[in-house]
């Protein structure tokens, strides 16, 4: 301890006092900040849909003139590729629809068998967020799964089902009913068996794999490809607003958009990130602070190291107080931080479980730890590599 | 080590003419192992430079230092190290004494580099140099005298094969002189190391090999 009795000669209480409040105040907030979006994240962003979020369902509107085929609904490759041009577009996916007869029957063992036309569309597999095994298709399988809107299943429960004094099924159960499909087309027919692997919230259509509907297109099909009237796209960020803006002015429709409340999370992240700068800088300042504080230190010390290394002390011991001092302040700056995290975390969780009463807060407050961790890692790593810059300088 | 050999050397504030009538600088001479060197000037003909030198604490020489054939102005910092605590020591003239710490620290936090001296041994050289009642009082109460005398004890606190003597008595009185020889001569011969005085002609009480004139 006589190095200590030594070297803590001139040490300023103050400036080191400030060290740690402006260090608090900065790592406080930069903290507060990441746990407070890992909190509130599942509020502001739901995925009830097979489809991702991020998906969007874009068409025409349908107007007088459609009906009449003067102006398409369909769009053209040169609209597509405006499209994909868009900034906030990272991927299209373009929709295929069947070219064949479809006939569907279910065996009913209350009216014997119901027959049905039907259609089939299907969009790319990228696009798809069901289990893989659920969703294949080959020429050999004689199966075929389709997903159908959960409206369809909403309509038939507390529609027809009510009304007819038929039962109501769930989705597991309609999951089990085997469907017979007929496909039919070009002079010829084949019999499939179809299940439903899903429901869907945004698109309002029966979809089949697109490697099936190519597949038959080209067998049954009875005309050439025709234009797609409807597109999938998926962005960077749904709540973004030039999205709303572009589709506007396009006249095209967003089947379904959930675009407040990607613009609450898109507000959320901008609020978030400009918060976590500001704790940057300030932790930036703090650790600035610190240096100074230390710089000084070390040069009205400068005497008493330069004995100290003419005696026979190393640098590196020379400069170890010093740098044990910055990692014992930084230290106490985490705990204080933490503390402060844990404490409003509690605060603000009971307020959320109030305003929500369904919110599930699954997070913890691991990865705020573990990134408090991180930043008191390199602060102290910079301290001590800065402590040993100022010894070298001044001993010779 | 067994040599100091100084190859040339001049320090670069001196002119040629200032060093011309020196035995030391410009010259080839070589500081073995179990002598004892006195070297004498006046003032101002570079004694402390030559200790800094030799020290490594300074380099603006031409020239060449070897120890034992390697050149001090290779050796880097761990090496530096290694001959301030375990082959060179010496008195500072200006001290270099840490104010804040006590008598016994200024010793101690030489000492414990090696733990060459036991805290025993310590004691009784600070009873033979008649400063035993200072042990405990902070540096700076302590008189000049007082603190060359705690600069010597220090210098004894270390392994070397090379004492060096930077006017190390100039604040002391003949008795006082006498005793602190005396302690130094047996310590360098029990480690069996050279010796070398920088005075300003006063020759103490040593029995040297060589009185060289800087």
């Amino acid at each position: 301890m006589l190095m200590w009795k030594l070297l803590r000669k001139n040490l300023s209480i103050p400036q080191l006092a400030g060290y740690v409040f402006a260090g608090f105040a900065g790592l406080s907030i930069i903290l507060f900040g990441i746990q407070f979006y890992a909190d509130t994240k599942p509020l502001y962003s739901s995925n009830d849909s097979f489809l991702n979020p991020d998906f969007l369902v874009i068409n025409k509107k349908v107007s007088a003139l459609s009906s009449l085929s003067l102006s398409a609904s369909t769009f053209s490759e040169k609209e597509i590729d405006d499209i994909r041009k868009q900034p906030f577009v990272k991927n299209t996916g373009l929709f295929i629809s069947s070219k064949f007869g479809i006939r569907a029957s279910v065996a009913s063992s209350t009216f014997g068998r119901f027959y049905t036309e039907m259609f089939f569309e299907s969009v790319p597999d990228d696009f798809i967020d069901v289990q893989s095994e659920k969703w294949t298709w080959s020429d050999e399988q004689n199966y075929i799964p389709i997903i159908i809107p959960r409206t369809y299943l909403t309509l038939y429960n507390f529609g027809f089902a009510q009304s007819q004094g038929l039962p109501q099924v769930s989705e597991n159960l309609v999951e089990k009913i085997k469907l017979t499909v007929t496909i039919y087309g070009n002079g010829k027919s084949k019999n499939y068996d179809a299940r439903i692997a899903g429901f869907s919230d945004k698109l309002n259509t029966i979809l089949a794999p697109e490697a099936f509907l190519k597949w038959a297109n080209t067998e049954f099909g009875s005309e050439k490809a025709s234009k797609p009237s409807r597109i999938l796209v998926e962005t960077y960020n749904p709540g973004d607003p030039s999205i709303a803006k572009y589709f506007g002015e396009k006249k095209y429709e967003i089947a379904d958009y959930r675009g407040n409340t990607g613009k609450v999370a898109y507000f959320m992240r901008l609020v978030i990130i400009t918060v976590l700068i500001i704790g940057l800088i300030i932790t930036l300042l703090a650790i600035s602070l610190m240096l100074l504080s230390i710089s000084l230190l070390i040069y009205k010390n400068k005497e008493k190291l330069e004995n100290l290394i003419l005696l026979g002390y190393s640098r590196k011991i020379v400069a170890k107080p010093y740098q044990i001092l910055g990692l014992l302040l930084t230290l106490l700056i985490f705990l204080f931080a933490f503390t402060v995290v844990v404490i409003f975390r509690k605060f603000y969780i009971e307020k959320i479980s109030l305003l929500f009463d369904n919110a599930e807060i699954d997070s913890n407050i691991i990865f705020t730890f573990s990134t408090g961790f991180v930043i008191l890692f390199v602060i102290c790593m910079i301290n001590a590599l800065w402590i040993r810059k100022k010894v070298n300088e001044t001993a010779k | 080590m067994k040599t100091i050999i100084l190859n040339n050397v001049k320090p670069n504030i001196f002119s040629e003419s200032e060093v011309s009538g020196s035995e030391i600088w410009r010259k080839n001479i070589c500081f073995e192992k179990g002598n004892i060197y006195l070297i004498f000037s006046e003032s101002g003909k570079g004694k402390s430079s030559l200790f800094d030198f030799i020290y490594c604490r300074r380099n603006d020489y031409s020239g060449k230092i070897l120890f034992d054939e390697k050149s001090a102005d290779e050796f880097n910092s761990t090496q530096k190290k290694e001959l301030r605590s375990n082959h060179i020591s010496l008195v500072f003239q200006g001290f270099r004494l840490f104010s804040e710490l006590t008598a016994m620290e200024n010793v101690e936090i030489k000492n414990r580099l090696t733990n060459h001296k036991t805290k025993q041994q310590i004691i009784e050289m600070f009873e033979q140099m008649d400063i035993s009642a200072k042990i405990n009082t902070p540096l700076s109460l302590l008189s000049f005298g007082q603190k060359q005398r705690v600069a010597i004890i220090r210098s004894l606190c270390q392994p070397f094969d090379f004492l060096l003597l930077d006017e190390a008595f100039s604040h002391l009185d003949e008795t006082n002189y006498t005793i602190a020889c005396q302690l130094i001569a047996d310590e360098v011969k029990n480690q069996n190391a050279a010796l070398l005085v920088a005075s300003l002609g006063e020759p103490y009480k040593f029995n040297y090999n060589h009185k060289i004139l800087l």
